[in-house]
């Protein structure tokens, strides 16, 4: 029998809550492609399954899960684990907070830990908190796809849109081709019940400033053709229009844009992209001057 | 650099998996176990050496790995979850052995994680999420009891996923990804119901995910990554548009991110190679029709003659 890890031997504190009888890896009928563990993991999970077996919702279980996610934490279980430790001892909640900060940054891409973040919200309801929270975020990389799914789980269960035009105009002042701020702004101001006075006009407005300074940005461009699908045929002219006085251009984004809006224009306009501007996508191109109906 | 395809290098990748101790993170994957699993076996049976698959040790390990629930873990004890059980059913149906097993538990135990709004969770915590959706609807199919869910609840919901740009994303109003273009796309092929979409226009966003080397990124601006071969060509495919992609361009991309020493592929050149971006490599050169690798159905992500035999 292999002494047990110093470290484990503080966690399980058997003085304080009593003996333990660790229940080892049970790996199966012939284990298939058997896990090398390190030693203080195999042992610290021995004893988390007698305490799961036990439902022992302690301090030292709380202390154990702590020192399994830091060896692995990917291991959903043992994060389960942890909130329902947290719902019985809620002495404990404010702290997670500032422990889950500790490690975020090791842990920016991991589920679980956006997950149990979650779960924690639901209980503190601090959500501005958390709001703030993801902005700093945003600030380590700004299109980290679980902390935009997480700040979008705020707002659908809080409801309070106020901070986020500011926060989608800076973000896209820093990078004007972050697709995740040009997303969040669709849906805030086109498929949230969001209160915002942002008109169409404006948004168009918004978007020829952008595009005129990068017109390459396939995000703008999306962008274009979502709120487009709401425009009235003058909103649609106007954008067209002004977009013509980026011409001459070598600009697929562009050029496809005006082949769509002007289809006496069209097939020119895609023999240009299949012949001359676009020959990568030349494929595309002629699929396209299949579609130009024939007059 | 004109390359080959290495088949050797990578059988032999495959084969010393459960030998490698010396790898540093190697222990700390038995939330992946049956994952790995998974992404073995399609290894294994897109070079054609699905005889080497030791059938009997899989098929014991995997009904350890059931739960009490109906769900499979990711390894004996531990806690079911929705992607494992996925995983667990495609081994169980290659290898001919979805008898060894209690089909209609594992079927009530996938219908118990639909949410009232069509979503699915992932296991009894809650977490939803697209992908969690498709594994449900793809195991309950190769279950044969797609009967069993809500099926316009769930395609009801796939469409609030869809996005302004044509493609789908985690959850309503969540950015367009390639995978969760995958996950829902191929969900619909699954429930037939793939002319609710706007094909071309998911064609086109798909169409742009190729970059200037080759490769396939997952979002615009991002980088390419071997694992997005599968993400955008299954979708691609399905919608039967794989052309708009440059075959050449990508298979040379893909090539270059094999591990000349110990074979396997990782997600681009010169990046240590794993299990499950030699599984998505493999099966997206099957879908570029590379010469001498096994057909892959796109909409399930298995071979194709697996589902042809099971008529899914």
């Amino acid at each position: 029998m292999e002494p047990l890890e110093e470290e484990l031997v503080k966690i399980l504190d058997f003085e304080k809550y009593g003996a333990l009888t660790p229940i080892p890896q049970d790996d199966g009928v012939n284990p298939l492609a058997k896990i090398n563990y390190s030693k203080d993991y195999e042992q610290g999970m021995a004893y988390f399954r007698a305490l799961a077996a036990k439902q022992e919702y302690s301090i030292r279980a709380f202390n154990l899960t702590c020192f399994l996610i830091m060896h692995n934490p990917a291991h959903y279980t043992v994060w389960a684990y942890r909130f329902q430790t947290l719902k019985h001892i809620p002495e404990l909640i404010p702290h997670e907070l500032a422990w889950l900060d500790s490690v975020i940054e090791d842990f920016q891409k991991n589920y679980q830990v956006w997950h149990h973040r979650q779960k924690l919200l639901g209980i503190t309801k601090d959500y501005l908190h958390e709001l703030e929270f993801t902005k700093r975020m945003f600030d380590l990389d700004s299109k980290n796809y679980h902390v935009w799914s997480y700040r979008l789980w705020i707002l659908q269960n809080f409801h309070d849109y106020t901070k986020e035009l500011s926060l989608i105009d800076n973000l896209l002042e820093e990078d004007v081709y972050n697709n995740s701020a040009w997303n969040h702004r669709f849906f805030v101001l086109f498929e949230s019940n969001a209160n915002h006075e942002r008109s169409l006009q404006q948004e168009l407005e918004f978007l020829y400033v952008k595009l005129s300074q990068a017109s390459d940005n396939q995000s703008a461009w999306n962008y274009l053709s979502g709120i487009l699908k709401k425009a009235g045929p003058n909103q649609v002219a106007w954008i067209a229009n002004q977009l013509e006085k980026l011409l001459p251009s070598s600009n697929r984004f562009l050029l496809e844009f005006l082949a769509e809006y002007d289809p006496t224009r069209s097939k020119a306009i895609y023999e240009n992209l299949a012949n001359e501007v676009d020959r990568d996508n030349q494929a595309l191109w002629n699929w396209m001057i299949q579609q130009v109906p024939q007059t | 650099m004109s390359m080959d395809l290495e088949r050797v290098k990578h059988l032999n990748y495959l084969n010393e998996l459960g030998q490698r101790q010396d790898e540093l993170d190697f222990w700390l994957k038995e939330h992946l176990h049956v994952s790995a699993i998974y992404w073995s076996c399609m290894s294994y049976w897109m070079l054609n050496k699905k005889e080497e698959l030791n059938k009997e040790q899989i098929v014991l390990f995997l009904q350890s790995c059931l739960t009490e629930s109906g769900g499979f873990a990711c390894y004996p004890g531990h806690d079911d979850h929705i992607t494992n059980t996925v995983y667990a059913i495609q081994v169980l149906l290659m290898l001919d052995s979805l008898d060894r097993i209690n089909k209609e538990k594992v079927a009530s135990y996938i219908v118990s994680l639909q949410n009232e709004d069509g979503s699915m969770k992932g296991d009894r915590w809650g977490e939803t999420d697209a992908r969690f959706l498709y594994a449900g609807i793809n195991c309950l199919a190769l279950l044969g009891r797609l009967d069993m869910l809500n099926q316009s609840a769930a395609v009801d919901w796939i469409l609030k996923c869809r996005n302004f740009d044509g493609g789908f994303g985690l959850c309503p109003g969540a950015e367009t990804h390639a995978a969760y273009v995958f996950t829902c796309v191929a969900s619909l092929a699954i429930l037939e119901q793939l002319d609710r979409i706007d094909q071309d226009l998911l064609g086109w966003w798909l169409s742009e995910r190729q970059t200037k080397n080759g490769g396939l990124n997952g979002r615009p601006e991002k980088l390419p990554d071997t694992c997005y071969g599968w993400w955008v060509l299954s979708p691609l495919a399905i919608i039967k548009k794989l052309e708009w992609i440059d075959r050449n361009d990508l298979i040379r991309f893909i090539l270059s991110a094999q591990d000349q020493e110990t074979g396997g592929f990782s997600d681009r050149r010169e990046d240590v190679p794993d299990v499950y971006h030699t599984c998505f490599s493999l099966t997206a050169l099957s879908l570029l029709q590379y010469p001498d690798l096994k057909p892959v159905d796109a909409r399930f992500c298995l071979p194709l003659e697996v589902t042809k035999k099971y008529n899914l």
